[in-house]
């Protein structure tokens, strides 16, 4: 569980994404941003997984940055 | 190695694409001389899995599905394999291309079934997409990047390299392709690098 700042950083690093871009995780379905977006707010497990998948982006970011 | 069997279903946005990404692992066995038996969209069932494993001494499977901790799945979702099969799988090594199946399921076809190997993620397979391109998939260069680093598994397997080399050879592939988009400007690249460094992050390789 990730405290509701974060949650909100990530959803605004969402609203950044093409929106012409999907993203197939799981079998319940190819999500857009707004339903990505969706998906943080309702903590579900999918919500879940993009958190963590952000969390991880963002930590190898500053490995990339530190290059 | 002589044969090996393709399972790839084709019913929904996601296994279009999986199904559609691994027509070029047909063409790369016939020219290694590798005999593919292919699995695909109505065939990929389990009777019909069941069958050839029975029939055939195919040593790897190469599952390009949906799946989950439990469980993957063929044409509707019927379910192709739990861990109550493991013993069909004895001294095979089984690619994934599915979700979650790194986690449990893998586990127990290698430590309880006695596979030789098995290739994974532990938890979802994500790639991105053009919502633009989805009837021709293998044009879409969105999602490309993770299919080309996902493909050296197959690839080096029916090359004859171990499950060790072809894990390894998938990671050289994400390394090289984060590296690339980390330097590109487009608009898609972060999501092409979250994909990336996702299903890198989850691939396992278990071997006996």
């Amino acid at each position: 569980m990730v405290s509701e700042e974060v949650k909100e950083l990530i959803k605004a690093r969402l609203e950044e994404m093409p929106s012409h871009i999907k993203l197939s995780i799981g079998s319940s379905g190819p999500f857009n941003k707004d339903e990505l977006i969706e998906h943080v707010e309702a903590d579900d497990e999918i919500g879940e997984t993009i958190i963590d998948m952000e969390l991880n982006y963002m930590r190898a970011f500053k490995r990339f940055s530190t290059k | 190695m002589e044969s090996a069997i393709l399972i790839r279903p084709k019913y929904d946005e996601t296994t279009a694409y999986l199904h559609d990404w691994s027509e070029i692992i047909i063409g790369f066995a016939e020219n290694k001389g590798v005999s593919l038996f292919d699995l695909n969209h109505l065939k990929a069932t389990r009777k019909t899995l069941l069958s050839y494993l029975k029939n055939n001494n195919s040593s790897l499977l190469l599952f390009n599905c949906h799946g989950s901790s439990l469980a993957l799945f063929g044409h509707d979702n019927e379910i192709l394999l739990t861990s109550k099969d493991a013993s069909v799988f004895r001294d095979k090594t089984i690619y994934a291309r599915s979700c979650q199946a790194g986690s449990n399921l893998g586990q127990v076809l290698v430590k309880l079934g006695g596979a030789k190997a098995f290739i994974g993620y532990k938890r979802d397979f994500i790639f991105p997409f053009d919502k633009n391109k989805t009837t021709t998939p293998i044009r879409d260069t969105v999602c490309a990047p993770v299919f080309d680093c996902s493909n050296k598994i197959p690839f080096t397997l029916i090359k004859g390299g171990t499950p060790q080399d072809a894990h390894s050879r998938s990671m050289e592939a994400y390394e090289h392709w984060i590296k690339h988009y980390v330097d590109d400007h487009s608009i898609e690249a972060p999501s092409i690098i979250k994909c990336l460094l996702w299903n890198q992050m989850n691939q396992v390789c278990i071997e006996n």
